[in-house]
């Protein structure tokens, strides 16, 4: 223990002293960690223990890159520049993964240790859980990563295969869906994983402008082009060279300016508003829309020709109440953020909770579950969701549902059927825990699931 | 009896994704064990996946293993024995000797 001294001073200490050390560096909200020369682990306070979920049992004496597993630990270890430096490094952003494979950010400050002679005996990080930090950075940008896209449900998954493999080229992509399924969520990812992420990533929401804006709000004007030009205005276009544009519902683009469209996507140049020179660009185009581009097409209000040339690669994005497995997922992953934004702790949703929202069909799809996790989290007052703190609205819609629901379940075995496939995978095949959020016993579980030929098929 | 190791300089791997040998172990007898190494350039999940398959590796042991990795091998039906810590040689010794138990989850943590 005593190469973890820190040099307070160089006196001598009691022993008494060590302990009241000990015991103030144990009880700091801040992750705390010394390793020796060999970088294995000689000190590791209980906040340490809670950020990496490694006790201090499994860490000590490890070495301190096999506990945090940070990808600074094979580029640029600090901790290792402090000890070889004799210097401290303060406030180095990094990222932990801990022992449930999440990943953490945290901001770390490293320094050399000595010992009371005044000989360096090894080196000495504190650091502090970032994700609040982190995620309001992201909200700030709208920047949202792949990692962002929250789902477990297999159609999602390929979902996200299939993003990463096309993110790389320069393909153009349609994203359908309803409203709030995550259309936005995804086209961000999508730059942020292609080679242009360092590039402009420019989003246009057609429906938000008036018809007479669009045009120059996407080309931009020359100066003079009408009474109110009275400078050259740069178009959405160019702003997005050598990015990503974002054409948020594009089935409102107007018909003439579909054909503007087509020319940028067939020469990658067009004119500004009064301009007789071309502009090149070079952008790729990832288009959103929650309507039916076919069904607008026969009606003539989209261009065919325009249809072919967005549409690299289409895909749709499923409703959530196609995809409930992700549900607990989604639930926890906003139950994280909002307890971080409302400084609060809530962990869970208790079990009436969960299972109103596993029943729910969420017309708003992801967003109205973000919305009532964000207002169960701001008028909670423990660690737990109840029923009564959910908003009221989506209470009346569950307990009216509710009424009708037995006879529509005995209705709809296929319904059922999902509903328990769903519940099953999103607990592991845990026939215990799938039992409980349904409600039945745990034999009425096996006998629906014998009758319904529900079994794991991904246990080796 | 056959299983892979995640490793990087004769350890563990701490990081997935930073392994540079899969060292395939098969036990045919009791005390007929073969050990194979193979060297990854790159390891990406699907390289990953692809050595697997091409040994008929059913169960991995790693340390750290981000998402993106333990969906698509858990996908194929890999088991995944993860958060391990330690020298290869004590690792296989361990998992032999069924010191590192694998209970009914799929996934199974332990630490050391
Ligand atoms: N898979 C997901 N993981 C995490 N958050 C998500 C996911 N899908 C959606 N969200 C969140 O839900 C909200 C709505 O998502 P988004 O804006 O992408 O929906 P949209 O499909 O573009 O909706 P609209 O058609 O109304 O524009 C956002 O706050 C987003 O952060
Ligand atoms: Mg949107």
């Amino acid at each position: 223990m005593h190469s973890i001294l820190i040099k307070v001073d160089r006196y001598r200490y009691k022993m008494d002293d060590v302990f009241l050390y000990l015991e103030l560096l144990n009880n700091i909200t801040m992750g705390i960690f010394a390793v020796n020369l060999d970088m294995e682990i000689v000190f590791f306070n209980s906040e340490a223990e809670k950020i990496t979920g490694f006790t201090k049992d499994e860490a000590m004496g490890q070495r301190c890159y096999e506990i945090f597993r940070t990808e600074l630990c094979y580029k640029n270890c600090y901790l290792k520049k402090a000890i070889k430096e004799k210097k401290k490094f303060t406030h180095v952003r990094n990222t932990i993964l801990n022992k449930n494979n999440k990943e953490i950010p945290v901001d770390i400050t490293v320094s050399p240790l000595y010992d009371i002679k005044g000989k360096i005996r090894g080196g000495f990080e504190s650091f502090i859980d970032n994700s609040l930090y982190v995620q309001l950075e992201k909200e700030l940008y709208k920047n949202y990563s792949f990692e962002d896209v929250i789902a477990k449900d297999e159609k999602m998954v390929n979902l996200m295969h299939t993003l990463l493999r096309i993110s790389q080229t320069d393909i153009p992509v349609i994203i359908t869906g309803e409203t709030g399924v995550g259309k936005d969520v995804f086209a961000s990812a999508i730059h942020n994983r292609s080679n242009r992420h360092d590039k402009p990533f420019i989003k246009v929401n057609c429906a938000a402008l008036p018809v007479s804006l669009i045009e120059s709000e996407l080309f931009g004007y020359k100066k003079g082009a009408f009474t109110d030009a009275k400078t050259d205005k740069l178009g959405r276009f160019q702003e997005a060279n050598g990015g990503t544009i974002l054409l948020d519902e594009i089935s409102d683009l107007p018909i003439e300016l579909q054909a503007k469209l087509l020319q940028v996507l067939d020469e990658k140049e067009f004119y500004p508003l009064g301009s007789k020179k071309p502009i090149k660009v070079d952008v790729r185009i990832i288009s959103t829309t929650n309507k039916n581009l076919k069904d607008l097409i026969k009606n003539r209000l989209f261009r065919e020709d325009l249809y072919y040339r967005l549409n690299g690669i289409e895909f749709e994005i499923p409703p959530l109440r196609e995809r409930r497995s992700d549900i607990p997922l989604l639930i926890e992953h906003f139950l994280d953020i909002f307890s971080k934004t409302y400084n609060k702790t809530v962990q869970r949703v208790d079990s009436n909770v969960l299972k109103a929202l596993l029943n729910h069909d969420f017309p708003g799809n992801v967003r109205e579950l973000k919305h009532i996790i964000e207002f169960g989290v701001a008028v909670s007052d423990n660690n737990e969701i109840t029923y009564e703190s959910l908003p009221i609205d989506f209470r009346k819609k569950t307990e009216s549902k509710n009424n009708i629901k037995d006879s529509y379940i005995k209705a709809s075995n296929s319904y059922e059927k999902e509903q328990i496939l769903n519940i099953l995978e999103s607990n592991d095949w845990d026939i215990g825990k799938t039992a409980q959020i349904l409600n039945i016993h745990r034999t009425t579980l096996w006998r629906k699931m014998k009758k319904y030929g529900l079994f794991n098929t991904h246990v080796a | 009896m056959r299983f892979a190791i995640c490793s990087l300089n004769h350890r563990v791997a701490p990081l997935i994704n930073h392994t540079k040998e899969i060292i395939v172990v098969s036990k045919v007898q009791k005390k007929d064990i073969s050990i194979k190494e193979i060297e990854m350039a790159s390891c990406n999940a699907l390289e990953i996946l692809k050595v697997l398959k091409d040994n008929k590796v059913k169960t991995l042991i790693c340390g750290g293993i981000k998402e993106e990795y333990s969906q698509l091998l858990e996908k194929n039906n890999i088991k995944i024995i993860e958060n391990v810590i330690g020298d290869i040689g004590d690792v296989i010794k361990m998992y032999l000797h069924k010191n590192i138990h694998s209970n009914n989850t799929k996934r199974v943590r332990i630490a050391k």
